[in-house]
């Protein structure tokens, strides 16, 4: 098991006031640790929301094993909590329904996101499913700037666009792979209307 | 390092948030790449506030909250609007002052556009301003195969209200006017159109084309009725108001009278000619007075020199 910089965004400890920090201790799928702070956390809905049902004291947090997050690896998690980290104690941005949103992706957040898409979309997977808000809100934004100035075939290059006849097909393939006896069905519907037969049943 | 990113692999959510974050050209060219992409725009809600053909210029959207998107703009009179396909669509923005023009090729002409910001901005309705007759860009029978099938919100008509409205019978809202210069109606016209106004529409604006007298005021069904050409005396606003009062027109929500012919000719209403009888409730410098009918609804009596209103207040 390997750990990361604890806490990920280093800190000058010479600066941090006498009052002990509470910090967690998290695990990604691909076994890397991270230690983060409890404001930080306070960042993700998901999270915090965790910690509070475990009740963890200090000595639990060294105590016992590292809160497994099973889905995220390590590479994402750091980002993550990287960027949790940076903006802990900001208020979290309710989402009033208006269009279009408008939000600034702040410098450090443009550094963070400087990543090749493979991880970006991993980014964005973990936002959603750690409930971060705003960095959801700034990936987001991220991703509707690719589509700026784009004619119809580069944008559906850029965001690998399925065609109609390619959703139908994705489609009629879930279904199936949700009932394997539709295929059947239609296989010995399609046999006998070759055969000429007027009724199926 | 990759430049794609497969956006509809992305959570729901994040797919929401990122089309939120688009500019309205980037989103119209995304809403026509896929039926799935096009009711992902739909469900955006960028709504429109209005989408007009107006045959002195081109087609028009106006969103609540983003760029004005110009199409079909045409150079020439009384042309085909089909035969401005591929149409180059603009969006303008006035704060600050932004314009992005683009076309779609392939994609189709004005009314394939029309039918597809109809649906992705969420406006069910088009509306319809011709205005006089030599300022024509498309033709009489192209506006009417463009708007076959759709329904008609407003339709305003200056000049040629007959011709115009034979063409356009169901609509919401009609605003018809005319120039001092052209030539009154034939009694044969002027009737049709009186029976066209007696129609089930919302709104109604009759300015010039029309004369309106009390009797052809209490056939109109509509619930917003303005009119400027009037032979209606004090006397009979009087009546009007008592009418109302004892239940006539029960579904009218405002009636404003402009008396146009009276300013030119230096006369006035006269307030208690038209208040006479009448219980009022409350009044404001002797210009502005409530009135109840016996079902407890209020009316806003609005009496200026030369205009009448009555505005029911609910």
């Amino acid at each position: 098991m390997s750990v990361e910089n604890a806490p990920v965004v280093d800190v000058d400890e010479a600066a941090i006031p006498v009052e002990k920090k509470m910090y967690y201790r998290f695990e990604s799928n691909d076994k890397k640790e991270f230690r983060v702070s409890e404001l930080a956390i306070q960042q993700s809905e998901t999270l915090n929301r965790l910690v509070e049902a475990m009740g963890y004291t200090s000595e639990d947090v060294e105590n016992k094993p590292a809160i497994a997050i099973e889905n995220i690896d390590g590479k994402t998690l750091k980002l993550v909590f990287q960027w949790c980290e940076h903006h802990k104690g900001e208020a979290i941005p309710v989402d009033d329904g208006s269009v279009p949103k408008i939000v600034e992706i702040p410098e450090f957040d443009a550094k963070l996101m400087d990543i090749d898409n493979g991880l970006l979309f991993k980014l964005i997977w973990a936002a959603d499913y750690l409930n971060i808000v705003q960095l959801l809100n700034v990936s987001c934004k991220k991703v509707a700037n690719m589509a700026q100035g784009k004619t119809p075939a580069q944008l559906r290059r850029v965001y690998l666009l399925p065609s109609d006849e390619e959703d139908e097909a994705a489609k009629r393939a879930a279904q199936e792979a949700q009932d394997p006896r539709a295929r059947e069905v239609e296989e010995e519907f399609e046999e006998r209307k070759r055969q000429g037969g007027n009724s199926f049943f | 390092m990759d430049s794609t990113l497969p956006l509809f692999q992305l959570p729901e959510r994040a797919i929401m948030t990122s089309l939120k974050y688009c500019g309205v050209p980037e989103l119209i060219i995304f809403s026509i790449l896929s039926k799935r992409a096009k009711h992902m725009v739909k469900s955006d809600k960028r709504n429109a506030r209005s989408i007009e053909i107006i045959n002195y210029t081109g087609c028009i959207v106006v969103l609540y909250s983003g760029p004005t998107i110009m199409f079909g703009e045409s150079q020439q009179r009384d042309c085909d609007v089909e035969s401005l396909t591929p149409c180059t669509l603009r969006a303008t923005k006035a704060f600050p002052p932004s314009e992005i023009s683009f076309t779609v090729p392939g994609f189709g002409g004005v009314k394939n556009w029309l039918e597809h910001f109809m649906f992705i901005f969420n406006h069910p309705m088009a509306n319809v301003s011709f205005g006089p007759r030599d300022l024509w860009k498309y033709s009489l029978e192209s506006v009417r195969s463009l708007l076959k099938g759709l329904p008609i919100g407003n339709l305003r008509v200056f000049e040629n209200a007959c011709e115009i409205i034979r063409n356009f019978p169901i609509m919401h809202f009609l605003h018809i006017d005319k120039t001092d210069l052209e030539p009154e109606l034939p009694e044969a016209e002027l009737n049709f159109i009186k029976k066209v106004l007696v129609g089930n529409m919302d709104s109604l604006k009759v300015y010039r084309v029309v004369p309106i007298d009390l009797n052809t005021l209490l056939t109109f069904n509509s619930s917003d009725i303005r009119f400027n050409r009037t032979s209606i005396t004090d006397k009979q606003l009087n009546t009007f108001l008592k009418l109302w009062l004892n239940g006539a027109k029960q579904n009218l929500r405002s009636v404003y009278i402009d008396f146009v012919g009276q300013r030119r000719r230096g006369l006035f209403l006269n307030t208690s000619v038209i208040m006479k009888g009448i219980k009022i409730e409350g009044s404001t410098n002797g210009r502005r007075f409530d009135i109840q009918k016996r079902d407890g609804t209020f009316g806003d009596v609005i009496i200026s020199p030369c205009s009448f209103e009555l505005r029911v207040v609910n």
